[in-house]
């Protein structure tokens, strides 16, 4: 099930993961413990992002799949 | 000038769960973004590939430490062995499901203390198409490459 991105940005932040929003291109970024991660946001907060995306996201910090879902 | 030289495997697949959309997966840096076609997907990648390594150099990290998992080389080298060589630039994507080509990231950064680096120059990309399956298993082609 895709999650909006304003939904998975909401649940960063629940998670202590900060976004940021670059002033160009196509990918905000994810940052915690000074790791970053790019997030594709090319249709901005309404761009729907794949269980695809999430698993890579959770593997770069650390995160369940599961608990990250639990806050979408 | 400090130049630096990175070759990785990218691979591009349907998003299950996202119709039309397409996800690129960076291997070597576990990396993954989406785009709205197969090109798109490509571009989305190059960025977030080159956000990534500029990232983790500024913060003197090895962005190569973050390879994907097992599990990932091992889908990638599977298919890759079923595949077909084509010319990325002709690709029709309504044909495949999946691709997996070699990238060359070349960064040229400039030195600004002895201890950091600053991007001057986002990294170009070079997509070297290397295989991918055809959209019926059936289809699938021995691998020439």
């Amino acid at each position: 099930m895709p999650a909006r991105l304003s939904a998975l940005m909401r649940a960063l932040e629940t998670m202590g993961v900060e976004v940021v929003r670059p002033n160009g291109g196509s990918h905000w970024k994810a940052k915690k413990d000074g790791k970053t991660y790019p997030i594709p946001a090319h249709n901005g907060e309404k761009s729907q992002i794949g269980d695809d995306y999430l698993k890579g996201l959770c593997r770069c910090f650390h995160v369940d799949l599961d608990v990250l879902k639990s806050h979408l | 000038m400090n130049t630096r030289e990175y070759n990785f495997w990218f691979v591009f697949k349907r998003a299950g769960d996202v119709p039309g959309e397409w996800v690129g997966h960076c291997l070597d840096l576990d990396v993954v973004t989406q785009g709205t076609s197969l090109q798109h997907a490509m571009q989305m990648l190059s960025e977030a590939c080159s956000m990534t390594v500029c990232d983790d150099i500024r913060s003197s990290m090895d962005p190569l430490d973050r390879r994907a998992p097992q599990a990932c080389w091992d889908s990638m080298f599977n298919i890759a062995n079923h595949g077909v060589a084509v010319d990325f630039g002709t690709l029709d994507e309504t044909k495949v499901s999946y691709v997996a080509c070699n990238v060359v990231f070349k960064c040229k950064f400039a030195q600004v203390t002895a201890n950091a680096v600053q991007p001057v120059q986002e990294a170009p990309y070079l997509a070297v198409p290397l295989a991918l399956m055809e959209s019926s298993p059936s289809a699938i082609q021995s691998c020439r490459c």
